[in-house]
């Protein structure tokens, strides 16, 4: 299972489109599973792609919607009535065969839209955002039914989100794009915890970058300057001097409890803004000097707006990224 | 939302080639069935006619000249002219009315409603002529009423005059005026009457300042509209207003049916299809204003 | 003016518009009736013979056979050529579609007689005059606009990802088109080739100047019918056109919701 997952106008739906083959490329090769497929119709292909709107046949049932691919592949009238109730039983809409898309809800409608793509077993499955349109209590659900759907049936598939949250849950490999390239491909932990530049790690996961100088290595840990003087540790090699871009997620900042021996940043600061999310607390922390960072902390310990308290986080949790050119944020 | 896809230019041309294929038929039939035909009407109207014999040899503007200065032909293009003024302004006036009552209306039997305005536009236009030929004769039914009501002693002339043609042409083009009209009057949205009438607005002040005003571009396209269609209009003249009152349309089918004389058939065909041009484009670029000053 | 005095002006006023909208075709289905050449109130008598003479006069017959004919033929022709030019217009990149559009709803707006007198002496020139298929092409000319503007309507409003989700489960171009595009588009359709047929059917000003010796239309029959004097029998005729119309039109409203094209 591996997900598309960019920002808006990125380019990730016409990456789908271009292995559906609905799109031709200027330039470049679509291969599934080594054959080159790049000039062959969208019908020859034989993937299944289910789209953000659904696309249900509106003047068609149910059981004519799913059967729709069996018959454009002449399979027997027999088969086919085998085949449908069972692909329909596998998204749990058994029963379901002759009602019509507008008299279904949404979750039901993408479904169908899912049980017709994959009836006809497809080499590759596409999905195209799958769970943006579903209020949020539906998502969680459908994003199990989802993962459990694609393993049962062993399906190679491809499904685009702009949610690096949906992206990182679902997914085998993750692959985040940004204006039509792709920054960074791997499984869902590297890419969280060792991204490749500035871009992927403001995208997935919440983080916050800091800009900051190198003054010197002390073993295997850089010692840098960050905005307003405020010492940090990191781990990574550059030499002193250079400015640098560090990533730090929300979570890695822990609060309050007493550091362990050794730890490489810690700080007091001043708790410049305290909200409530439910699971979790979200601080916005000012340290000395002025820096300001963005943390979560588990709801078990509450920390006022305005009190002081210590904060801490290891070398490793502050990310080195690479030089480049400042990313739109 | 998905994101447009980038066709290259390879798949661009091939598809271009799919929609010309699929235009081509309705391109090609109009161009030979439409276009070129009203366009030969031009060399067809410079041949001299020569009563008796037939169209004669070599060009002449003589059929032109005649239109345009001979007071019988001036006064049939007045005719026609005025007469589309007027059933214009008429069915307007009548039409309005009726046209916001129906876009405004929330009643379940709207749809019914609106097609009994369609109802008589997919009527033939003999037939519903010819009803007003049973009303509007000397012995038609009008002229039985008012002299039955002791209003007349001689019955009045309906027929074979203005009034007649005004009538007639009236009761035809106003379903025309209404359904443009109606569907203007929709597109204006409800709760911009609303916001007027929260910021003290009566009734008549929402219209005349609101209402009226915003309507104005789907008044200007029906009455080019109605315009268009009653100086064009052939069966209702006729028939109303007999061989004698004529109009353009029917001088027209005078000429190629009866006199046979084809050049100033469609000298005057050519003059009017020059009005209609015209017309279109006027509306057009006063429609463009308008929209451009709002 | 309170607003419910309103409410009765109002409708008092659309029952008077009304009124004369139906008018002439009261008094056309009325006058079929009577006895005497001219329909008068109270009806002096009334007799089902005009009708019954319609129905025996070969002449009628014939017209209405040719109209028939000729509308179905045109509508056919107009419903293909149409259909394929809206899908052109909506579904496929060209140029110049505002041109383009302007072009094909031309015949719509221009003078009906122009056309005819036209076309007479184009076909006069080629030797096509007074033949059947000039007349079924000069229909078609002024048909397919209404066929046109129909079919836009109705693809306007369809999603054009359902063409490419059939495309993606096998369908080619043409069964994606056949099978789904086209059964949506029934209501533009229907629509589009009842307008057809009717103004095909009633059509009088292209007509008149076209039909040859043996190729008569009802309506030019009637026309020239009634230029020769008033004869119940013409009512008789109309009456009949005007039932079948009425019949035709609350069919459309109710299989395919007639008034959302007009």
């Amino acid at each position: 299972m591996v997900a598309l997952v960019g920002p808006s106008g990125c380019g990730k739906t016409t990456v789908l489109r271009m292995i559906a083959g609905l799109i031709e490329p200027d330039a470049g090769q679509v291969l599934i599973g080594g054959t080159d497929v790049t000039h062959a119709p969208a019908h020859k292909r034989n993937l299944g792609l289910v789209f953000q709107s659904y696309a249900l046949f509106p003047h068609l049932s149910v059981f004519e919607n799913v059967a729709f691919g069996l018959r454009r592949r002449r399979v027997p009238e027999a088969e086919i009535r085998r085949r449908v109730p069972q692909a329909l039983a596998l998204v749990r809409l058994e029963g379901f065969e002759s009602r019509f898309p507008r008299q279904l809800s949404g979750g039901q409608q993408q479904r169908v839209a899912l049980a017709r793509a994959v009836v006809t077993e497809p080499r590759v499955l596409l999905l195209d955002e799958p769970l943006s349109n579903l209020d949020a209590s539906l998502r969680d659900a459908m994003r199990v039914e989802l993962r459990r759907l694609q393993q049962s049936l062993g399906i190679t598939t491809v499904f685009v989100t702009h949610d690096q949250e949906e992206a990182l849950t679902l997914s085998d490999r993750v692959a985040v794009m940004r204006a039509g390239r792709i920054e960074q491909v791997g499984a869902p932990q590297e890419v969280y915890e060792r991204p490749a530049n500035a871009f992927v790690a403001g995208f997935v996961g919440r983080t916050n970058l800091v800009d900051a100088s190198v003054e010197g290595a002390d073993g295997a840990l850089l010692r840098l300057s960050g905005p307003g003087g405020v010492p940090l540790r990191a781990r990574g090699a550059a030499p002193p001097g250079t400015r640098v871009r560090l990533a730090l997620r929300h979570e890695k900042i822990r609060l309050g409890d007493a550091p362990p021996t050794g730890a490489a940043n810690v700080h007091t600061a001043e708790v410049a803004l305290a909200a409530f999310a439910g699971a979790q607390w979200h601080y916005v922390l000012r340290l000395p000097g002025g820096l300001e960072l963005q943390a979560e902390a588990p709801s078990d310990a509450a920390h006022p707006q305005g009190a002081q308290v210590t904060v801490w986080w290891t070398a490793e949790d502050m990310i080195l990224l690479p030089a480049e050119a400042a990313p739109d944020a | 939302m998905p994101e447009p896809g980038r066709h290259s230019p390879g798949v661009h041309r091939r598809w271009d080639l799919a929609g010309l294929g699929l235009l081509s038929p309705l391109l090609l039939l109009l161009l030979f069935a439409f276009l070129l035909p009203i366009a030969t009407l031009i060399p067809t109207s410079l041949r001299p006619y020569i009563a008796g014999t037939g169209i004669g040899e070599g060009l002449t503007l003589e059929h032109y000249v005649k239109a345009l200065t001979d007071g019988f032909y001036l006064e049939i293009i007045l005719r026609t002219v005025v007469l589309g003024l007027v059933v214009t302004l008429l069915t307007l006036v009548v039409g309005y009315p009726l046209a916001y009552v129906l876009a405004r209306s929330t009643s379940r039997w709207r749809h019914w409603l609106m097609l009994l305005v369609v109802f008589p536009l997919l009527l033939n236009l003999v037939v519903r002529t010819f009803g007003w030929i049973a009303l509007l004769a000397r012995r038609g039914l009008v002229n039985q009423w008012l002299m039955g009501l002791g209003l007349t002693e001689e019955p009045v002339r309906l027929m074979f005059n203005f009034t007649g043609l005004l009538i007639g042409l009236t009761h035809i083009f106003l379903p025309f005026m209404v359904l443009v009209l109606v569907a203007v009057i929709q597109n204006i949205p409800r709760e911009v009457e609303d916001a007027a009438r929260t910021l003290g607005a009566g009734f008549w002040s929402v219209f005349m300042r609101v209402t009226l005003p915003l309507s104005v571009p789907g008044i200007l396209s029906g009455s080019i509209l109605v315009f268009v269609l009653t100086i064009s209009a052939l069966v209702t003249p006729r028939l109303l207003g007999g061989p004698t009152y004529k109009v353009m349309s029917t001088l027209i089918y005078e000429q190629f049916l009866q006199l046979l004389n084809w050049p100033a058939g469609s000298a005057m065909a050519v003059v009017m299809t020059l009005i209609v041009l015209a017309l279109i484009l006027l509306g057009t670029r006063l429609a463009r204003r308008w929209e451009a000053q709002a | 003016m309170t607003p419910s005095a309103r409410r009765w002006v109002a409708r008092l006023y659309c029952a008077l518009v009304f009124g004369f909208l139906m008018l002439p075709v009261a008094v056309v289905v009325l006058a079929s009736f009577s006895t005497t050449a001219y329909l008068t109130i109270p009806p002096q008598g009334v007799t089902l013979r005009w009708y019954g003479r319609v129905l025996e006069s070969a002449d009628y017959l014939s017209a209405i056979g040719t109209s028939l004919l000729l509308a179905s033929v045109a509508t056919v022709c107009a419903l293909v050529i149409g259909t394929a030019t809206s899908y052109a217009l909506v579904r496929r990149a060209l140029p110049g579609k505002a041109v383009v559009s302007a072009v094909v709803m031309s015949p719509l707006i221009f003078p009906g007689v122009v056309i005819g007198v036209a076309l007479l002496q184009f076909y006069a020139a080629l030797g096509l005059a007074g033949s059947f298929a000039g007349l079924v092409l000069a229909h078609v000319v002024i048909t397919v606009p209404y066929v046109v503007r129909t079919t836009l309507a109705s693809l306007s409003g369809l999603d054009a990802q359902l063409e490419d989700a059939a495309c993606t489960l096998g369908a080619d171009r043409l069964t994606a088109f056949w099978k789904v595009t086209l059964p949506l588009m029934r209501p533009g359709i229907v629509a589009g080739g009842l307008f057809a047929f009717i103004t095909s059917f009633d059509n009088v000003p292209v007509s008149i100047f076209l039909t040859g010796v043996g190729t008569t239309t009802l309506p030019v029959k009637i026309f020239t019918a009634i230029e020769f004097g008033v004869d119940p029998t013409v009512a008789a005729v109309s009456s009949l056109l005007i039932l079948t119309t009425a019949l035709a039109l609350v069919l459309a409203e109710r299989w395919v919701g007639f008034h959302r094209f007009t």
